[in-house]
């Protein structure tokens, strides 16, 4: 009996309930407020699991609560329901796990702030958002939420409002996001117009009969909306700056969560996509582009959340290419010894199970590098050092995530990547090698700046006059958890492994009718750990033996070898300043025509009819004398010029009355 | 000699007028009220003539009359605490000094 399906409407309502009675009620008191965000997220991680088992044993796929919230005839139906499948079941226990273990971190990550009520009770809103467009069955209920999960974003990027950094990130985050959302938006309205329904499930089985442009155009739409939150080059530019919130927020918001909805809004999407293979590609190229451009940027950096933000920024574009590369040989193709289909649904496998254990180090490495920072007050890699011996439980977490970022066996990144080049290599067209190549290539300089970040933060002296503390217990334990998830999450993807387990494997989770074992390919693994070791090996050479007066990015050695191309990638390919020239000089030219145009032409029309009403009005004045006999005689003139013209117009009127 | 229809309309229409008349040239607000009356009476007296006349069975222009009047009743107690008024703030029932609300 499914009963705990039934109640997965709560998993959403709870930490909604928190956030309401947070502000409403409890803002005064910070430890309730604290214990009402934790409890409230503890209880939708229960129930998630509890879903999550429920479908382990055979629940299905269905929607389980509606609510028709504008019922608007037949025209509009605005519905806000709740869809449990794979897809969204994996989202929710990703959700819920690294939501609950940043509540808890940010017990003692926040213990000293004064706006802790504030922040706890903008995480339940988060957390409420981004549960809610997990679960969405229509567009239009994804779409409220993902501006949702934008607005929160939004405050917790500006938590510190009072610094000037914090809050124009925060700006810079929103405008940048709200451009990518004008595409969904634009795709949303596009979908009511051709399908006449906001669900994704009927959108799908009526797309592949849709020839019009604009129907064909709807998945770019989609996917630039994604590019917009998952930053995809060029709209990638937000996530660096939005480190400037706290760092569980960091973790919790632009690592594991919110920047993975762009990737969760394609994967659910991907049937619709895939019969637009142009528009795959498309995706493809842009995720391979932006994985190894970040990656590459990543390498000069020398704050060590930037460091972190590139990286994910490489890890979505690499989620972005295996749902691209699966889709783009089209439905109706074949593959070499492939369906359409099969490589379709294997990039979607490859692309989500990305997501599922990136969520898991990524949020630990941000939360470990929190706990640096908490405790050398400084984000420069180059001022830490030797932390190590200091910070036992931070440092050997740190590096456990460093080495399932690294994908290194058994960690979970390993297979989460290996199934990603493998979807690559598989498609087998030019493009599926290029794409694979770039995958290759990504991840070599991913294990490189991860190993340069430890060996200078972590390994050396430590610098003087720092006393760096390991952090309290409410810290340290959600870092072994994620920790441990980290070495084990990546197990599920590996159909044997995950038998032995007892579990089925991610790919025949996520798609149960799906009869496809994917092949374990030991050349290409082999081939991603042998560049994972070259970039540790390569880290190691340069930065192991570092000196202690090394204490700016000045002192790289990196810079000595690359020359100028260190510049640009310290300068993050001038990609800022290609920004900020195009809204100075396009944007704002653009705005300042069409102020232009505001003030001359719709103001001076306003004006002119505002001015032609006095005009009138004072001409006319002398007619109205104030004597009350002219007035009378007016009327009767008037009257009996009306009973004229009648007459002239209808003798036969005086005979009828007569 | 039968007195018939036209007759009332005739005597209507020359009582009607005599009110538009002294509504236009009566200079004091008092005559003015009073040529007002006039006005109403000629009406009525119409009304209940067709009434008469027209639709003998039906009583549709004697309920016209009586809401006529009451109107008018009302409208004369209305108009004479406007006189009041008036007269108290410019010691004066004339209308032709009577043009402050136009500036």
């Amino acid at each position: 009996m499914p009963y705990f399906y039934e109640l997965a409407w709560l998993i959403p309502a709870l930490p909604l309930f928190s956030f309401v009675t947070t502000v409403l009620f409890t803002r005064r008191y910070k430890a309730l407020t604290t214990f009402i965000s934790c409890a409230s997220v503890t209880g939708s991680f229960y129930l998630s699991l509890r879903v999550l088992g429920e479908m382990l044993g055979g629940g299905g796929s269905r929607q389980t609560f509606e609510l028709d919230w504008i019922p608007l005839g037949h025209a509009l139906k605005v519905t806000l329901g709740v869809y449990l499948d794979p897809l969204s079941v994996m989202m929710l226990i990703v959700v819920t796990t690294v939501s609950m273990l940043v509540h808890i971190y940010s017990i003692g990550y926040m213990r000293h702030d004064e706006g802790k009520s504030r922040f706890f009770s903008f995480l339940s809103l988060f957390t409420f958002s981004m549960l809610g467009l997990v679960l969405s069955d229509n567009m239009l209920q994804m779409f409220i939420f993902w501006e949702l999960v934008g607005v929160c974003s939004y405050l917790l990027i500006g938590y510190y409002y009072e610094k000037k950094v914090a809050a124009d990130a925060a700006k810079k985050a929103f405008s940048v996001t709200r451009a990518g959302d004008l595409g969904f938006f634009m795709a949303v309205v596009i979908c009511w117009g051709y399908f006449g329904t906001f669900d994704f499930f009927v959108i799908q089985h009526q797309y592949g009969h849709t020839t019009e442009w604009l129907a064909r155009l709807f998945p770019f739409l989609i996917f630039f909306g994604a590019m917009g939150k998952s930053g995809q080059f060029p709209l990638h530019i937000w996530l660096p700056d939005a480190m400037e919130g706290p760092t569980p927020v960091s973790a919790l918001i632009h690592a594991a969560t919110m920047v993975v909805a762009g990737i969760f809004l394609v994967a659910r999407a991907i049937m619709i996509f895939a019969s637009t293979p142009d528009t795959m590609l498309w995706v493809a190229y842009i995720g391979g582009f932006t994985a190894l451009f970040a990656a590459s940027i990543a390498v000069a950096q020398h704050d060590i959340k930037r460091i972190l933000a590139y990286s994910t920024l490489s890890q979505l574009g690499y989620m972005m290419m295996a749902l691209g590369i699966g889709g783009s040989v089209g439905l109706m193709n074949d593959g070499h010894g492939h369906s359409g289909t099969d490589l379709a649904l294997m990039g979607q496998t490859a692309g989500t199970f990305h997501l599922f254990t990136h969520a898991f180090f990524k949020a630990l490495l941000f939360l470990a590098s929190g706990s640096v920072i908490h405790a050398m007050h400084t984000n420069n890699i180059w001022e830490m050092g030797g932390l190590r011996s200091k910070m036992k439980v931070t440092v050997w977490t740190f590096v456990i995530g460093t080495l399932a970022l690294a994908g290194i066996p058994p960690f979970a990144g390993f297979w989460s990547k290996d199934e990603i080049l493998a979807t690559a290599f598989e498609v087998a067209t030019v493009h599926g090698y290029v794409l694979f190549g770039t995958g290759l290539a990504a991840a070599f300089l991913t294990s490189f700046y991860m190993f340069r970040l430890c060996f200078v933060a972590f390994w050396g002296r430590v610098p003087e006059k720092v006393y760096p503390h390991e952090s309290e217990f409410s810290m340290t334990l959600p870092l072994v958890l994620l920790a441990a998830l980290s070495v084990v999450a990546g197990l599920i993807g590996h159909a044997d492994v995950a038998a032995w387990l007892g579990l089925p494997g991610y790919a025949q989770f996520l798609n149960p009718t799906w009869d496809h074992i994917p092949v374990f390919h030991y050349l290409i693994a082999g081939a991603s750990v042998a560049v994972a070791l070259l970039g540790i090996g390569s880290a190691y050479a340069l930065y192991a033996g570092r000196p202690v007066e090394w204490t700016t990015g000045a002192h790289d050695p990196l810079r000595a070898r690359l020359g100028r191309l260190y510049d640009h990638l310290e300068h993050k390919w001038y990609i800022d300043e290609l920004w900020s020239w195009i809204v100075n000089h396009v944007l704002f030219r653009m705005a300042a025509a069409c102020a232009w145009f505001d003030r001359h032409i719709v103001d001076g029309t306003v004006d002119l009819i505002a001015f032609a009403t006095t005009r009138a009005g004072i001409l006319l004045q002398p007619v109205q004398s104030g004597r009350l006999q002219n007035y009378i005689l007016a009327v009767v003139v008037g009257l009996i010029l009306v009973l004229a013209y009648l007459y002239a117009r209808t003798p036969q009127i005086l005979a009828q009355i007569m | 000699m039968d007195v018939g229809l036209y007759h009332y309309l005739v005597l209507g229409g020359v009582l009607f007028c005599i009110g538009l008349v002294g509504v236009m040239i009566r200079r004091s607000v008092i005559a003015m009220l009073i040529a007002v009356e006039i006005l109403f009476n000629s009406i009525n007296l119409i009304a209940v003539a067709f009434n008469r006349f027209v639709y003998p069975g039906q009583v549709t222009g004697q309920v016209f009359v009586v809401f006529i009047m009451t109107v008018a009743a009302a409208e004369a107690a209305v108009a004479l605490a406007i006189v009041m008024s008036v007269y108290r703030n410019f010691r004066s029932v004339e209308v032709d000094g009577l043009t402050v609300l136009k500036k």
